[in-house]
């Protein structure tokens, strides 16, 4: 129930503030009504998510804080999560504070610099608990992740690329929901792609062919598959088609706001799988 | 013979200075006085005690901020290993996986120029852990110095060589047996790149 509850009020929270934010100019006319607004939205939210975290990962027992490595971990599909969650979270931010009425740079920045923070209070958290510690990778790809919105801000042809997430819970996670495991969907990294997605019109000058519309992007995704078998787990490498939904024009803000949030996933296209030497067509992936 | 290879990197990296300073003043492509930035940095560290450590190495990441030209503050997530010697007196030895986090202060010793040198000085928190979850706890300093390169606004790159002294008090993961508290020294020959956003809020 909680755990609906908080991603409900996520989704709501970056909905609502992508609708607000479109069309938003770059001058600075700061609105303390919505500052106070989105302050006690972002209060309400870190809280319930908090508390959500609390009873997810952080119900066990504590210990001392320390550093621990976990470079092997899932495959490292948990480092493209921080990496992700970071890019994600700088963008909330900063669409936040756009709306409030900063201007561009600033909410950029101090987006940025927020969404780092709060991916690196969870990882003190973690640092607490005698099953994680505070993961020095984890810290870099939140790092990463956060600073990837600072660079396409000052190499604008980097904003040709985005990150992107997908998830289809595995079979895997499916079973322990039904064995009454309290595991989140997070955690559930079999299930996970990560893909760096690119709209490849910038490469094809003014007049890209006819045939390639303007929301139609490619990606290279990455997932993992049976990573409880240490001999039998691997990496899959996915090629694949992609929906630029931002390169659609509307003068409707609702959707303009609609398109900013589905342009942070990747929904299901054609794709080319390649799990270990073999190669799979997939109409949808 | 690496202390003396070290000593000889950084008088060459500080002639490269000087000469830079005298030659170069491209303070149009420098990076910005004030400001956020990203520091990625590799440092292999030679041992300065055998009896305890044997080898290790250290990469670091995280953001800084540039309080002036000249002064920039950085907090740097590091990642690595240490091999330390056994010894019957720690109830845990062998090959560690390091992480820590370090608060470091820079200075460097000149506003102008693309090609500046540098001292640096910092403090953090340190643990070494073995694949089976035990190890130790501690903290850290180090000292460094160097040289700066920032051939454009929104990148920095920097070699100097630091010193690093870990020293570790506490037992993680419950492994039986007491120890004394045990430092780690280290020489560390240190590259690192930095990306300067550039973006004023």
């Amino acid at each position: 129930m909680i755990r609906s509850a908080v991603v409900v009020i996520m989704l709501i929270g970056f909905f609502s503030v992508s609708w607000a934010v479109a069309g938003q100019d770059d001058s600075t006319h700061v609105l303390p009504g919505r500052i106070v607004l989105l302050s006690a939205i972002t209060v309400g939210t870190v809280t319930a998510v908090h508390l959500y975290q609390a009873r997810a990962w952080w119900e066990g027992p504590r210990a001392p804080f320390r550093f621990e490595n976990d470079w092997v971990y899932a495959l490292n599909i948990d480092k493209l999560g921080h990496a992700y969650g970071a890019y994600t979270l700088s963008h909330l931010f900063t669409y936040s504070m756009d709306w409030s009425g900063f201007s561009h740079s600033t909410s950029i920045y101090y987006g940025s610099v927020l969404g780092l923070a709060y991916q690196l209070y969870v990882e003190v958290e973690d640092g607490f608990h005698q099953e994680y510690g505070f993961s020095p990778g984890d810290a870099f790809s939140d790092v990463i992740g956060a600073a990837i919105p600072l660079a396409q801000e000052r190499f604008p042809v980097l904003k040709n690329f985005a990150l992107k997430w997908s998830y289809y819970p595995s079979t895997e996670y499916v079973d322990a929901l039904r064995g009454g495991s309290g595991r989140v969907f997070i955690d559930d990294y079999q299930g996970q792609t990560y893909y760096i997605t690119m709209d490849p019109h910038f490469l094809m000058g003014d007049h890209p062919p006819w045939w390639i519309p303007p929301w139609l992007g490619v990606g290279f995704g990455l997932a993992a598959r049976d990573l409880q078998n240490t001999e039998a787990r691997r990496r899959l490498y996915i090629f694949s088609l992609d929906y630029n939904f931002t390169r659609i024009e509307t003068e409707s803000s609702l959707l303009r706001s609609v398109f900013t949030v589905l342009d942070h996933f990747h929904l299901p296209a054609p794709g080319l799988v390649l799990d270990g030497s073999t190669v799979k067509l997939r109409l949808v992936y | 013979m690496r202390l003396a290879s070290l000593l000889a990197i950084l008088t060459t990296s500080v002639s490269l200075a000087t000469a830079g300073d005298a030659v170069t003043h491209r303070d149009s492509s420098a990076c910005r006085a004030e400001g956020l930035f990203f520091e990625l940095r590799a440092v292999p560290l030679y041992e300065a005690s055998p009896s305890v450590m044997e080898r290790g190495e250290l990469v670091m990441l995280g953001p800084g901020y540039a309080l002036s030209r000249v002064w920039a503050l950085s907090l740097l997530f590091a990642t690595g290993s240490r091999v330390v010697a056994p010894s019957a007196a720690r109830p845990v030895n062998g090959e560690f996986a390091l992480g820590g986090a370090r608060l470091e202060l820079t200075y460097f010793l000149s506003d102008k120029g693309s090609i500046r040198p540098f001292c640096s000085a910092g403090a953090g928190l340190f643990s070494i852990i073995n694949v089976g979850g035990l190890g130790y706890n501690g903290n850290g300093i180090h000292v460094g110095a160097g040289v700066g390169w920032e051939p454009t606004d929104f990148f920095r790159g920097k070699l100097g060589v630091e010193y690093d002294r870990m020293r570790f008090f506490n037992l993680v993961g419950q492994p039986e047996g007491q120890f004394e508290p045990f430092a780690l020294n280290a020489l560390g020959v240190s590259l690192s790149a930095s990306f300067v956003p550039g973006i004023v809020p």
